[in-house]
């Protein structure tokens, strides 16, 4: 291929936008054999064009069962019911056909790259042009060159695409797999927990990396982490999901500085701040109980978690009662304003 | 080399223990006092044990295993067009089995879990390895040679005075070669299948191939990276394992009466022709650490982690 047909290819690959992703009533149940475990109950969110979401919420609360079924990844033992509107098409309907076409072309994904993400026998710049060959008819070369281009976007020196994964540092396996997920410059990228498996000094370097690209790129986000400080360096909006529901949503700002749910709150908590001047370090509060058990949607909400480190609350805001689903909140508009948190003090 | 030394040292005193004397089985009877010193002589059979340890470790440094009681002949002219005939049904029985095993493994490992294929897949395998091989050679023979009687189920056929290689470029040969050389291959078929197959269920969740797979290529290329990776334990497996399948090839071999090495291993046994025996026995040390240096190679060239230094 030559020089002019290769820019057109850079050219058609660059000009494509962003996507808005709308998600309704989702939900997943996984068949196991103690029953249906309800892993994500009905969950509805917009990812506007351009924007980026993130996700939030404990291990186990349906995060990541969510990215996979955006991109239906779910095994085959899984049930998945709502809709998936990429630019109003919806992918839960979709032939098998019309879904790889959808994949990396549309969604891409980036997973925790540290551990296990890149096949451990195949080249890294293999795998990256492997991704790229599976959508655009162009020639091995010239997916090369793209790759290579895409290190360099991510900051890996381009010669490194001919090593293997286990050469790479964590490190550089998270900046590789992000460079594979911008291979076809999807409109959509799913980052699911991108920094998780690494030491801060490295997760910062990977995000500002991802905000840098962001900003280069403008590509809609879904960014799913468990760090709140993540969300609120890299996220326009964000959802806290727990036991597979999201139970608050709205921008940033309000979210993070007035969380209006108790779940939010006990959140928001946990995290550590750093001391101001003269100040004696906050406790850190932790969110006491477990998760509910989901094979039973929400008989056991009576056990969601109390927060002992904040008695008025435990004592005033006890979640509904069993058999409800907890209250969602949008924005700072309480949608069931079943009961009242009383941040005072917190 | 330490192996192969030790080996032809257990085998040296192994048949020295046997309490027999060869000359009373292969010496005509009547033979005169002087005429049998003379044999044992020429046989490297007088002198004391070590004096014959000795000379016989001596002749192996130089590739001579001695001369055959049986045949009256140098050992190598007599084992080594037995171990071309034995190549003949060893390497493409084992490659293509090898081939096909690991193929069809793939094909199972990939399969729905828990669906007919699957299921299908695996009890099949398992019963044919738990047959011994001389029942697939007996089941082969009863089939397309006794009922059928399609192909030629004994020996090599006639070489019709052809030497050299038109010995084996024959229509006769290669007619003659089916039958022991798809014992061999069905033989071999199952562990292949069974260990590809595992290999793959296991790769099939590993993180990668959820990430291949959200690539949006197509189910076969994802399948094909869940199987490049189950190369690796199915090779490490599959070269030492060709000690063991050469016990099953000595078994094919008389079944079919394939006038291989193996065959030849067990007439010599038996006819107490301690040369042949001895050598046989070497030849299939020898053979077992090549396979297993071969492991070493094949998978360092497979697997990018492993380095010799």
């Amino acid at each position: 291929m030559d020089e002019a047909a290769e820019s057109d290819f850079d050219r058609r690959l660059n000009s494509k936008q962003p996507i808005h992703l709308s998600v309704k009533e989702l939900k997943v149940v996984y068949h196991t054999n103690f029953g249906p475990f309800h892993a994500v109950a009905g969950i509805s969110f917009d990812v506007r064009p351009g924007s980026v979401l993130g996700l939030v919420g404990e291990s186990g609360c349906g995060k990541s069962t969510v990215i996979k079924a955006l991109l239906r990844l779910l095994p085959e033992s899984s049930r998945t019911e709502g809709r998936v509107l990429l630019d109003g098409i919806d992918v839960l309907g979709m032939d098998s056909r019309s879904l790889r076409h959808v994949r990396w072309n549309q969604i891409a994904l980036i997973t925790q790259g540290a551990m296990n993400a890149l096949d451990p026998v195949i080249r890294v710049g293999d795998q990256i042009v492997e991704s790229i060959r599976a959508h655009e008819d162009v020639d091995y070369a010239t997916a090369w060159r793209r790759s290579e281009s895409l290190f360099a976007l991510v900051g890996l020196p381009t010669q490194r695409l001919r090593e293997f994964p286990h050469q790479f540092s964590g490190g550089m396996k998270q900046r590789a797999v992000i460079a594979m997920a911008l291979s076809l410059n999807a409109g959509l990228l799913l980052a699911d927990e991108p920094t998780t498996a690494l030491d801060p000094i490295m997760q910062d370097q990977i995000m500002s990396r991802l905000r840098k690209v962001q900003d280069l790129l403008h590509r809609s986000m879904i960014l799913v982490t468990h760090d709140i400080g993540l969300v609120a360096e890299n996220c326009d909006e964000v959802a806290v999901m727990y036991a597979g529901q999201i139970v608050e949503k709205g921008p940033v700002v309000e979210v993070l500085v007035r969380p209006r749910h108790p779940y939010t709150i006990g959140l928001h908590n946990a995290f550590p701040r750093m001391p101001e001047e003269n100040e004696e370090r906050p406790p850190l509060i932790s969110i006491a109980g477990s998760l509910p058990n989901l094979l039973e949607p929400f008989a056991n909400v009576g056990e969601l978690r109390l927060f002992p480190e904040a008695p008025q609350l435990a004592h005033e805001h006890t979640f509904v009662a069993a058999g409800e689903a907890p209250p969602v909140i949008v924005g700072n508009d309480c949608l069931e304003p079943a009961h009242h948190v009383d941040t005072q003090g917190l | 080399m330490l192996v192969v030394f030790i080996v032809s040292t257990i085998m040296f005193f192994m048949f020295r223990i046997v309490p027999s004397d060869p000359t009373v089985m292969l010496v005509e009877r009547g033979i005169s006092e002087e005429a049998r010193q003379a044999l044992l002589e020429r046989w490297g059979l007088t002198g004391s044990l070590w004096e014959q340890y000795l000379r016989y470790m001596g002749g192996l440094l130089v590739g001579d295993f001695g001369n055959s009681f049986f045949y009256r002949a140098p050992v190598w002219d007599v084992l080594l067009p037995r171990i071309v005939n034995t190549l003949w049904i060893a390497v493409p029985g084992l490659l293509l089995g090898a081939l096909i095993g690991a193929t069809l493994g793939m094909v199972v490992g990939w399969a729905r879990r828990g669906g007919a294929v699957e299921r299908g897949g695996i009890l099949i395998a398992t019963i044919i390895r738990g047959t011994p091989s001389f029942i697939i050679g007996i089941a082969l023979l009863a089939v397309f040679s006794s009922w059928l009687g399609w192909l030629p189920g004994f020996g090599m056929g006639d070489s019709g005075g052809a030497t050299g290689v038109m010995r084996y470029l024959n229509f006769n040969f290669f007619i003659h070669l089916i039958l022991p050389l798809l014992a061999v291959i069905i033989y071999f078929i199952p562990e292949n299948l069974l260990l590809m197959r595992s290999g793959v269920v296991e790769n099939r969740t590993e993180d990668y191939i959820e990430l291949v797979r959200a690539k949006g290529v197509s189910d076969q290329r994802v399948a094909w990276h869940a199987g490049r990776n189950s190369l690796l334990p199915l090779i490490t497996w599959l070269f030492p394992a060709l000690a063991e399948t050469i016990a099953g090839i000595v078994v094919i071999e008389i079944v079919f009466s394939w006038p291989g090495i193996g065959r030849e291993l067990v007439l010599a046994v038996t006819r107490q022709d301690y040369p042949v025996a001895q050598a046989a026995f070497f030849l299939l040390a020898v053979m077992i650490v090549l396979a297993n240096l071969a492991a070493d190679l094949t998978y360092g060239k497979l697997d990018p982690r492993v380095v010799y230094k």
